[in-house]
Protein backbone atom coordinates (compact mmCIF):
# COMPACT_ATOMS: atom_id res chain seq x y z
CA UNK A 1 0.00 0.00 0.00
CA UNK A 2 2.69 2.20 0.95
CA UNK A 3 4.66 1.27 -1.94
CA UNK A 4 1.57 2.37 -4.37
CA UNK A 5 1.06 5.63 -2.68
CA UNK A 6 5.10 6.21 -3.60
CA UNK A 7 4.45 5.27 -6.95
CA UNK A 8 1.61 7.82 -7.50
CA UNK A 9 3.83 10.22 -5.33
CA UNK A 10 6.78 9.79 -7.68
CA UNK A 11 4.14 9.92 -11.14
CA UNK A 12 2.83 13.13 -9.64
CA UNK A 13 6.08 14.33 -8.90
CA UNK A 14 7.56 13.28 -12.71
CA UNK A 15 4.64 15.12 -14.13
CA UNK A 16 5.18 18.60 -12.49
CA UNK A 17 8.96 18.58 -13.12
CA UNK A 18 8.00 17.38 -16.69
CA UNK A 19 5.29 19.92 -17.35
CA UNK A 20 8.18 22.76 -15.49
CA UNK A 21 10.85 21.61 -18.11
CA UNK A 22 8.78 21.94 -21.09
CA UNK A 23 7.50 25.09 -20.46
CA UNK A 24 10.94 25.92 -19.63
CA UNK A 25 11.83 24.58 -23.07
CA UNK A 26 9.67 26.96 -24.82
CA UNK A 27 11.86 30.26 -23.74
CA UNK A 28 14.70 31.23 -25.43
CA UNK A 29 16.68 34.15 -24.57
CA UNK A 30 19.45 35.99 -25.37
CA UNK A 31 20.99 38.32 -23.27
CA UNK A 32 23.50 39.91 -25.58
CA UNK A 33 21.37 40.95 -28.21
CA UNK A 34 22.88 42.77 -30.82
CA UNK A 35 21.01 46.17 -31.74
CA UNK A 36 22.32 48.79 -34.48
CA UNK A 37 20.31 52.08 -35.09
CA UNK A 38 21.46 54.27 -37.96
CA UNK A 39 20.28 57.88 -39.25
CA UNK A 40 23.20 59.08 -40.97
CA UNK A 41 22.95 61.59 -44.34
CA UNK A 42 25.19 61.47 -47.17
CA UNK A 43 28.05 64.11 -46.55
CA UNK A 44 27.87 64.43 -42.93
CA UNK A 45 29.19 62.24 -39.84
CA UNK A 46 27.95 58.91 -39.54
CA UNK A 47 24.88 58.90 -36.93
CA UNK A 48 24.92 55.22 -36.07
CA UNK A 49 24.90 53.88 -32.53
CA UNK A 50 24.66 49.88 -31.12
CA UNK A 51 24.53 47.72 -28.39
CA UNK A 52 25.87 44.07 -27.88
CA UNK A 53 23.85 43.66 -23.66
CA UNK A 54 20.05 44.12 -24.98
CA UNK A 55 17.61 41.36 -23.74
CA UNK A 56 15.47 39.19 -26.11
CA UNK A 57 13.06 36.70 -25.22
CA UNK A 58 11.25 34.35 -27.79
CA UNK A 59 8.51 32.05 -26.14
CA UNK A 60 8.05 29.15 -28.54
CA UNK A 61 4.75 28.27 -27.10
CA UNK A 62 2.81 31.17 -27.73
CA UNK A 63 5.29 33.00 -30.31
CA UNK A 64 5.36 35.76 -28.51
CA UNK A 65 8.74 37.46 -28.33
CA UNK A 66 9.87 40.39 -25.45
CA UNK A 67 12.85 42.88 -26.04
CA UNK A 68 14.15 45.52 -23.99
CA UNK A 69 17.60 47.73 -24.57
CA UNK A 70 18.84 49.81 -21.83
CA UNK A 71 19.47 52.86 -23.65
CA UNK A 72 22.92 53.72 -21.89
CA UNK A 73 24.49 50.57 -23.58
CA UNK A 74 24.29 52.13 -27.17
CA UNK A 75 27.67 53.45 -27.92
CA UNK A 76 28.08 55.83 -30.55
CA UNK A 77 32.25 56.46 -32.53
CA UNK A 78 31.73 59.88 -31.55
CA UNK A 79 31.37 60.76 -27.75
CA UNK A 80 29.78 64.03 -27.62
CA UNK A 81 27.16 62.66 -30.16
CA UNK A 82 26.67 59.80 -27.74
CA UNK A 83 26.37 62.41 -24.95
CA UNK A 84 24.03 64.96 -26.95
CA UNK A 85 22.01 61.38 -27.74
CA UNK A 86 21.58 60.63 -24.17
CA UNK A 87 20.88 63.99 -22.99
CA UNK A 88 19.41 65.79 -25.32
CA UNK A 89 17.49 63.73 -27.47
CA UNK A 90 16.27 60.47 -26.17
CA UNK A 91 16.67 61.49 -22.19
CA UNK A 92 18.29 58.89 -21.34
CA UNK A 93 17.88 59.24 -17.67
CA UNK A 94 14.49 59.89 -17.46
CA UNK A 95 13.42 57.23 -19.91
CA UNK A 96 15.86 54.60 -19.63
CA UNK A 97 14.43 51.63 -21.50
CA UNK A 98 13.46 51.15 -25.07
CA UNK A 99 11.30 47.92 -25.05
CA UNK A 100 9.59 45.88 -27.89
CA UNK A 101 6.41 43.06 -27.11
CA UNK A 102 4.99 41.48 -29.97
CA UNK A 103 4.07 38.53 -31.57
CA UNK A 104 5.49 36.21 -34.27
CA UNK A 105 2.67 35.13 -36.94
CA UNK A 106 2.30 31.77 -38.63
CA UNK A 107 5.50 30.81 -36.63
CA UNK A 108 5.95 26.90 -35.69
CA UNK A 109 9.27 26.85 -34.10
CA UNK A 110 9.21 23.06 -34.53
CA UNK A 111 9.28 24.02 -38.37
CA UNK A 112 12.37 26.06 -38.53
CA UNK A 113 15.08 25.00 -40.16
CA UNK A 114 19.08 26.23 -41.30
CA UNK A 115 17.85 27.69 -44.27
CA UNK A 116 16.43 31.18 -43.08
CA UNK A 117 12.85 32.17 -43.36
CA UNK A 118 10.63 35.05 -43.26
CA UNK A 119 8.26 35.44 -40.63
CA UNK A 120 5.89 38.31 -39.97
CA UNK A 121 6.43 40.17 -36.51
CA UNK A 122 3.30 42.30 -34.96
CA UNK A 123 4.03 44.52 -32.09
CA UNK A 124 4.90 47.79 -29.99
CA UNK A 125 7.94 49.71 -29.93
CA UNK A 126 8.40 52.07 -26.55
CA UNK A 127 10.60 54.68 -26.20
CA UNK A 128 11.11 58.07 -25.09
CA UNK A 129 7.88 57.29 -23.13
CA UNK A 130 5.68 56.81 -26.20
CA UNK A 131 4.71 53.88 -28.46
CA UNK A 132 4.50 52.92 -31.74
CA UNK A 133 3.06 49.81 -33.59
CA UNK A 134 5.87 48.39 -35.55
CA UNK A 135 4.95 46.07 -38.41
CA UNK A 136 7.96 43.81 -39.85
CA UNK A 137 9.10 40.48 -41.00
CA UNK A 138 12.34 39.16 -39.51
CA UNK A 139 14.50 36.02 -41.41
CA UNK A 140 14.41 33.34 -39.26
CA UNK A 141 16.87 30.57 -38.47
CA UNK A 142 17.61 27.29 -36.51
CA UNK A 143 21.31 26.77 -36.09
CA UNK A 144 21.77 23.72 -33.88
CA UNK A 145 20.03 24.98 -30.37
CA UNK A 146 19.56 28.45 -31.37
CA UNK A 147 17.38 30.69 -33.08
CA UNK A 148 18.84 33.43 -35.10
CA UNK A 149 16.31 36.11 -35.99
CA UNK A 150 17.49 38.94 -38.20
CA UNK A 151 15.76 42.20 -39.68
CA UNK A 152 15.36 45.51 -39.40
CA UNK A 153 12.33 48.50 -39.62
CA UNK A 154 12.19 52.20 -40.04
CA UNK A 155 11.04 55.15 -37.73
CA UNK A 156 10.99 58.58 -37.48
CA UNK A 157 11.75 60.45 -34.01
CA UNK A 158 9.05 62.41 -34.00
CA UNK A 159 6.79 59.01 -33.78
CA UNK A 160 8.18 59.15 -30.13
CA UNK A 161 8.15 62.84 -29.76
CA UNK A 162 12.31 63.75 -29.80
CA UNK A 163 12.74 67.02 -30.88
CA UNK A 164 15.74 67.26 -33.49
CA UNK A 165 16.97 71.18 -33.63
CA UNK A 166 17.26 72.95 -36.87
CA UNK A 167 20.90 73.33 -36.54
CA UNK A 168 21.39 69.64 -36.78
CA UNK A 169 17.95 68.62 -38.81
CA UNK A 170 20.02 68.09 -42.17
CA UNK A 171 22.84 65.78 -40.53
CA UNK A 172 20.24 63.71 -39.39
CA UNK A 173 18.37 61.64 -41.56
CA UNK A 174 14.51 61.95 -41.25
CA UNK A 175 14.15 58.22 -41.29
CA UNK A 176 15.75 55.86 -38.42
CA UNK A 177 16.77 52.19 -39.55
CA UNK A 178 16.53 49.77 -36.78
CA UNK A 179 18.46 46.74 -37.26
CA UNK A 180 17.93 43.72 -35.35
CA UNK A 181 20.22 40.52 -34.54
CA UNK A 182 19.18 37.99 -31.57
CA UNK A 183 20.97 34.79 -31.17
CA UNK A 184 18.51 32.92 -28.66
CA UNK A 185 19.74 30.08 -26.69
CA UNK A 186 16.91 27.59 -25.43
CA UNK A 187 16.65 27.95 -21.45
CA UNK B 1 55.98 99.15 -43.75
CA UNK B 2 52.58 98.46 -44.20
CA UNK B 3 52.99 95.01 -45.50
CA UNK B 4 54.57 94.37 -42.64
CA UNK B 5 52.01 95.24 -40.73
CA UNK B 6 49.42 93.19 -42.33
CA UNK B 7 51.53 89.89 -42.28
CA UNK B 8 51.66 90.88 -38.90
CA UNK B 9 47.77 90.07 -38.70
CA UNK B 10 47.89 87.51 -40.93
CA UNK B 11 50.24 85.72 -38.95
CA UNK B 12 48.09 86.25 -35.44
CA UNK B 13 44.91 85.47 -37.12
CA UNK B 14 46.69 82.12 -38.35
CA UNK B 15 47.67 81.15 -34.90
CA UNK B 16 44.02 82.15 -33.37
CA UNK B 17 42.33 79.98 -35.99
CA UNK B 18 44.84 77.01 -35.16
CA UNK B 19 44.41 77.07 -31.60
CA UNK B 20 40.64 77.60 -32.19
CA UNK B 21 40.13 74.86 -34.58
CA UNK B 22 42.22 72.68 -32.74
CA UNK B 23 39.83 73.19 -29.85
CA UNK B 24 36.80 72.69 -31.66
CA UNK B 25 38.11 69.64 -32.69
CA UNK B 26 38.78 68.07 -29.22
CA UNK B 27 35.76 69.22 -27.83
CA UNK B 28 34.04 67.30 -30.73
CA UNK B 29 35.91 64.18 -30.83
CA UNK B 30 36.85 64.08 -27.37
CA UNK B 31 37.45 60.37 -26.27
CA UNK B 32 35.11 57.94 -24.93
CA UNK B 33 34.95 57.59 -21.02
CA UNK B 34 38.48 55.68 -19.59
CA UNK B 35 36.56 53.19 -16.85
CA UNK B 36 40.26 52.12 -15.67
CA UNK B 37 40.66 55.88 -14.87
CA UNK B 38 37.80 56.84 -13.66
CA UNK B 39 36.82 56.94 -10.25
CA UNK B 40 34.25 54.46 -8.86
CA UNK B 41 31.55 55.87 -7.01
CA UNK B 42 30.58 52.61 -4.90
CA UNK B 43 31.68 49.29 -4.11
CA UNK B 44 28.82 46.52 -3.43
CA UNK B 45 27.97 43.48 -4.41
CA UNK B 46 25.83 41.85 -6.47
CA UNK B 47 23.21 41.22 -4.55
CA UNK B 48 22.90 43.95 -3.21
CA UNK B 49 22.86 45.66 -6.54
CA UNK B 50 20.51 43.57 -8.26
CA UNK B 51 18.14 44.98 -4.39
CA UNK B 52 19.05 48.61 -5.14
CA UNK B 53 17.36 48.71 -8.46
CA UNK B 54 14.41 46.36 -7.95
CA UNK B 55 13.16 47.34 -4.82
CA UNK B 56 13.70 51.39 -4.38
CA UNK B 57 11.81 53.34 -6.77
CA UNK B 58 13.33 56.43 -5.79
CA UNK B 59 16.84 55.90 -6.21
CA UNK B 60 16.06 53.25 -9.42
CA UNK B 61 18.54 54.86 -11.71
CA UNK B 62 21.02 56.05 -8.88
CA UNK B 63 23.81 54.25 -10.14
CA UNK B 64 22.54 54.21 -14.31
CA UNK B 65 26.22 55.20 -15.85
CA UNK B 66 28.12 55.42 -12.68
CA UNK B 67 31.27 53.60 -12.48
CA UNK B 68 31.13 50.85 -9.67
CA UNK B 69 32.85 48.09 -8.32
CA UNK B 70 30.81 44.71 -7.89
CA UNK B 71 31.90 41.03 -5.96
CA UNK B 72 30.11 37.62 -6.33
CA UNK B 73 30.14 34.38 -7.51
CA UNK B 74 30.13 33.78 -10.82
CA UNK B 75 26.85 31.61 -11.36
CA UNK B 76 27.04 31.62 -14.73
CA UNK B 77 29.55 32.21 -18.00
CA UNK B 78 27.77 33.08 -21.40
CA UNK B 79 29.09 33.05 -24.58
CA UNK B 80 31.40 35.42 -25.71
CA UNK B 81 32.64 37.40 -22.89
CA UNK B 82 29.72 37.64 -20.56
CA UNK B 83 29.37 36.14 -17.33
CA UNK B 84 26.45 36.51 -14.44
CA UNK B 85 27.03 36.91 -11.02
CA UNK B 86 24.89 35.68 -8.44
CA UNK B 87 21.84 35.32 -10.94
CA UNK B 88 21.59 39.00 -10.12
CA UNK B 89 24.11 41.29 -11.89
CA UNK B 90 24.63 40.71 -15.90
CA UNK B 91 29.11 41.64 -17.04
CA UNK B 92 29.87 42.14 -19.99
CA UNK B 93 33.79 42.51 -20.20
CA UNK B 94 36.00 45.25 -22.10
CA UNK B 95 36.62 44.39 -26.02
CA UNK B 96 40.25 45.03 -25.57
CA UNK B 97 40.98 42.68 -22.38
CA UNK B 98 41.73 39.03 -22.38
CA UNK B 99 40.31 36.86 -19.63
CA UNK B 100 37.99 34.46 -21.17
CA UNK B 101 39.88 31.51 -19.83
CA UNK B 102 40.41 32.78 -16.38
CA UNK B 103 36.14 32.56 -15.58
CA UNK B 104 35.01 29.67 -14.24
CA UNK B 105 31.69 29.33 -12.44
CA UNK B 106 31.83 29.35 -9.09
CA UNK B 107 34.90 31.44 -8.79
CA UNK B 108 34.40 34.54 -6.74
CA UNK B 109 35.10 37.70 -8.96
CA UNK B 110 35.70 41.26 -8.27
CA UNK B 111 34.98 43.89 -11.46
CA UNK B 112 35.11 47.38 -12.17
CA UNK B 113 32.52 49.02 -14.79
CA UNK B 114 29.67 51.27 -15.84
CA UNK B 115 26.39 50.55 -14.64
CA UNK B 116 24.19 50.59 -17.64
CA UNK B 117 20.57 49.73 -15.94
CA UNK B 118 18.28 47.39 -14.71
CA UNK B 119 16.88 45.04 -17.14
CA UNK B 120 13.57 44.12 -16.06
CA UNK B 121 12.40 41.40 -17.97
CA UNK B 122 15.43 39.20 -16.74
CA UNK B 123 15.04 40.90 -13.65
CA UNK B 124 19.33 41.60 -13.36
CA UNK B 125 21.41 44.72 -13.47
CA UNK B 126 23.52 45.12 -16.52
CA UNK B 127 27.32 46.53 -16.43
CA UNK B 128 29.59 46.95 -19.49
CA UNK B 129 32.48 48.19 -20.17
CA UNK B 130 34.11 45.82 -16.77
CA UNK B 131 37.44 45.25 -16.18
CA UNK B 132 38.64 42.27 -14.16
CA UNK B 133 39.76 43.00 -10.51
CA UNK B 134 40.24 40.15 -8.73
CA UNK B 135 39.76 36.10 -9.43
CA UNK B 136 39.73 33.76 -6.89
Amino acid sequence: MKNLKNTILLAMITTVVGVYTSTAQGKYIDKNANIVFEASEKLFEEVKAETESATAILDTETNKIASLALVKGFRFKNSLMQEHFNENYIESDTYPKATFKGKLLNFDSSKLTESPSDIPVDGTLGLHGKEKDIRTTLSVRKVEDAIIMEGGFKVAPEDFDIEIPKLVRNKIAKEVLVQINFNLVGK
Amino acid sequence: MKMQKYLTIAFVALIIITFASFFMYSYMYKPHRNVVEEQTVAVLSAIELQNRFADANGSLESFADKIIEVNGFISNVEQQRTIIVDDKVQIDFDGSSEIEATLIKGNMIRVKGRCVGYDDLLEIVKIDQAILINNY
